[in-house]
């Protein structure tokens, strides 16, 4: 039998992003997240694998950029796929399951913030700009076309760094609607039901998130 | 919202380029685990739950058989002390005072239908004691005509309906020596009568000195005075003639 890792590699072609993963066309039919979260709450051990791995690398990023700490990301990732497991009988599949698998992570997340300062706690509840900063509407009006140069991809890794390094600078609740949106594949609307908040707040956090990220990657150019 | 969505696809591209951090393999294997140790419990916690119910039928099917099998154990010999048996063993005067008290009468309904039952179950019953013979009607005993008040309540106390082995035993014994020492005069007239109109002369005095030897005078009395009816002519013996009975 191989090692669980091999098996995850040999799985792992299934796509960054999860469930957000698009079918190639004339590939065999992925099964959807939630028919194997079925099968697997009826005792289909095979389901948890593939649904696992499918999720495992976007979870653990969006756990990871939040704590910012590898030790806390291990902790934290695997409280949530213990949770998942342990809740497995309750999972009703009238949501997606990516929704649900980042509403235990958002809460799990949270959680962590709490025990570990409440000063961090309050920042990542609250937006922090208002409406139509002069961010935003210098980030809309910027567009930028790029190519695929070897200079370009150089330039793009560049970018990729620094743009994990803004990242790290947003508020947590933005931060998180944006991994959220990236990680997790999620909608707005979903972004919002993780996030136990209205849509508009979801997007409205996304949309800052967006803006000054932009913003700082302009700053760079 | 156009240039919103550009930004979005833009930095979508460029967030790909950066580094995947994956969770390493040895938590992987811990979590896959998990989920397998999960699966694996709760398989056999619902195979036992799947057991629970049959098992919980059988038991109670067994216990139930059980108490069947007891009760059917038991009912025969209640039944067969309530039944009436035909052959009785008890005394003389009890079993003449009984044909005498319990002439049956028509059963009604249940009755009819619970003493056919009963005396069927009892002709069944495969080991009848001795102690449970004795004859206890279910139904209460009708009236006899021939019979004063008193002879008849007696009578019909005494046949009450079925009682607990171990105290219808003794009950009944205490009933026969009643019906014995009560109703004994009356019904051995009768019985004289009956029987010694069969009897030759000479019988017929041997019976009158038992009587007398037995000190059942009035029998004796009445005895006598039928032999002389029916014997006018014949000599009686001085020993029955004189004595304390005769010398009034």
């Amino acid at each position: 039998m191989a090692p669980p890792s091999a098996r995850l590699d040999a799985m792992n072609g299934e796509a960054r992003g999860g469930a957000s993963a698009a079918v190639a066309p004339g590939a065999p039919a992925q099964e959807r997240d939630e028919d194997l979260m079925l099968r697997y709450a009826a005792g289909d051990e095979a389901a948890f694998e593939r649904l696992y791995s499918r999720h495992r690398g976007g979870l653990y990023r969006f756990i990871l950029r939040q704590c910012g700490d590898r030790g806390t990301a291990e902790e934290l990732f695997q409280d949530v796929w213990s949770n998942l497991i342990q809740a497995r009988d309750r999972y009703r599949a009238d949501a997606r399951f990516a929704t649900w698998l980042y509403t235990l992570a958002h809460n799990r997340v949270v959680d962590w913030y709490r025990r570990r300062s409440k000063v961090v706690w309050l920042q990542f509840g609250a937006d922090e700009d208002g409406a139509d900063s002069p961010a935003i509407l210098e980030v809309e009006a910027m567009t930028a076309q790029r190519g695929e140069q070897p200079e370009v991809r150089a330039e793009s890794l560049q970018l990729a760094a620094r743009l994990l390094a803004l990242l790290d600078e947003l508020p947590p609740a933005q931060r998180e609607a944006f991994l959220l949106h990236q990680e997790g594949g999620l909608s707005i609307a979903e972004i919002a039901a993780a996030t136990q908040t209205s849509a508009e707040t979801a997007k409205s956090r996304l949309r800052y998130a967006i803006a000054k990220l932009r913003l700082g990657l302009a700053e760079m150019r | 919202m156009k240039h919103a969505d550009d930004d979005m696809d833009d930095l979508k591209r460029l967030y790909a380029q950066a580094p995947d951090e994956e969770p390493p393999a040895a938590l992987d294997a811990a979590i896959l685990a998990k989920a397998r140790s999960a699966v694996a419990v709760s398989a056999s916690r619902s195979s036992a739950a799947r057991w629970r119910a049959p098992l919980a039928t059988a038991a109670v099917l067994v216990l139930s058989v059980i108490v069947v099998i007891n009760v059917q154990r038991e009912q025969p010999e209640i039944l067969s002390v309530t039944a009436p048996a035909p052959q009785s063993k008890v005394s003389d005067a009890a079993s003449a005072a009984a044909q005498i008290s319990v002439t049956p009468a028509p059963l009604e309904g249940r009755d009819r239908a619970a003493s056919s039952e009963l005396a069927s179950r009892a002709q069944l019953s495969a080991r009848p004691e001795p102690s449970r013979e004795i004859p206890e009607p279910v139904s209460p005993p009708a009236p006899a005509p021939a019979i004063s008040g008193a002879a008849e309540s007696r009578a019909a106390s005494a046949f009450q309906p079925a009682a607990p082995v171990s105290q219808a035993a003794s009950r009944l014994s205490l009933r026969a020596d009643s019906a014995r020492s009560e109703a004994g005069p009356l019904s051995a007239a009768v019985t004289a009568a009956k029987s010694t109109a069969n009897m030759t002369a000479e019988q017929w005095l041997a019976y009158l000195v038992e009587l007398k030897a037995q000190g059942r005078l009035q029998e004796f009395q009445d005895s006598l005075a039928e032999f002389r009816k029916r014997h006018p002519g014949y000599r009686i013996p001085e020993s029955l003639t004189l004595g304390p009975a005769e010398g009034k």
